[in-house]
């Protein structure tokens, strides 16, 4: 059996999504590459749109889009550094 | 009043320079991981960071105890001793044991997640801070710790058995563990040890505090 992603795995691979699309993803895609139920991937996006790691986008059809912020990108780029110091203090 | 021996002014020079460096280190660690804790909202980082900033608090009022405590030998002054000493002590006993809680929590947080430990460890701190404060002495602080030393060995010892996983963490921790409690019991009844054997706590205070702040320093950049 595949062990439970980790909160801070599941924020990473959603982010990774949305980098990896040109930084613009609509949610219905988004939610189905994220590999979460619907319930929780409405958990996570409300939580990182409320942390400002993405924010959302209406272009002018009315369609929404998703795209990382700075602290998105950040937090991609720090990911490594934070499992590693998680991991090196056993917290 | 005539000044004791051990109350040279040299040492006080000394130990205000090494408390300052385990001050310096403890908040450097807490400074240090800010970022991570503000991209996370990671419980065991919240834990790990109130874990040094309470213990660089904690080093601070304990270098203000011993200041006011022996001013009256060093300077020939009585400078509210009756009411700052007694509360930094106080503060002193409060900041520490919340200080080593913090510790053990950010190892032990998601074992025990539903458990309200928080809570039963500020309940704790606020009852042997209140003891220290009905009784005065650092003595009650030195036996209160000891106590809990005695239980996170225990604990350890029965998490070591059920996960046989070697923690170096572990050794760290219960050294600095450990190292406190030297440190306050140097301000009751042992303070006439010699003078190297009083500067080998806070030497291996900044040593150990170095250690740890190096290996943050390493996932921090």
């Amino acid at each position: 059996m595949t062990k439970k992603r980790e909160r801070l795995e599941v924020i990473y691979d959603i982010l990774r999504i949305i980098q990896s699309q040109h930084n613009s993803i609509k949610p219905t895609p988004l939610l189905r590459y994220s590999n979460l139920s619907s319930q929780s991937f409405f958990d996570y996006l409300n939580e990182l749109l409320k942390k400002e790691f993405v924010k959302e986008i209406t272009n002018k059809k009315g369609r929404k889009y998703i795209t990382l912020t700075d602290k998105g990108f950040k937090y991609l780029e720090k990911y490594k550094l934070i499992l590693g110091f998680i991991d090196e203090f056993e917290l | 009043m005539a000044r004791p021996p051990f109350m040279d002014p040299n040492f006080l020079v000394i130990e205000l320079i090494f408390s300052a460096i385990v001050i310096l280190l403890a908040l450097l660690i807490y400074f240090r991981t800010k970022e991570m804790y503000a991209l996370t909202k990671h419980r065991g980082i919240n834990y790990f960071r109130n874990a040094f900033l309470f213990f660089g608090l904690a080093y601070f009022f304990r270098f203000v105890f011993h200041l006011f405590r022996i001013s009256r030998f060093l300077f020939d002054i009585n400078i509210s001793r009756q009411i700052i000493a007694p509360a930094s002590l106080v503060l002193t006993s409060y900041l520490s044991t919340m200080a080593i809680f913090f510790l053990v929590l950010s190892t032990l947080w998601k074992k025990t997640k539903d458990k309200p430990l928080l809570q039963v460890a500020q309940g704790i701190a606020i009852i042997i801070a209140v003891l220290v404060a009905v009784f005065r002495t650092p003595e009650i602080l030195t036996i209160a710790q000891l106590i809990l030393l005695v239980f996170a060995v225990i604990m350890s010892y029965f998490s070591y058995k059920k996960s046989k996983k070697h923690s170096r963490l572990f050794i760290i921790y219960i050294l600095l563990f450990i190292i406190w409690i030297f440190n306050i019991s140097v301000l009751g009844p042992i303070w006439f040890l010699p003078f190297g054997l009083r500067m080998l706590s806070p030497l291996i205070s900044i040593i150990l505090f170095a250690i740890i702040y190096f290996r943050v320093s390493k996932w921090t950049k």
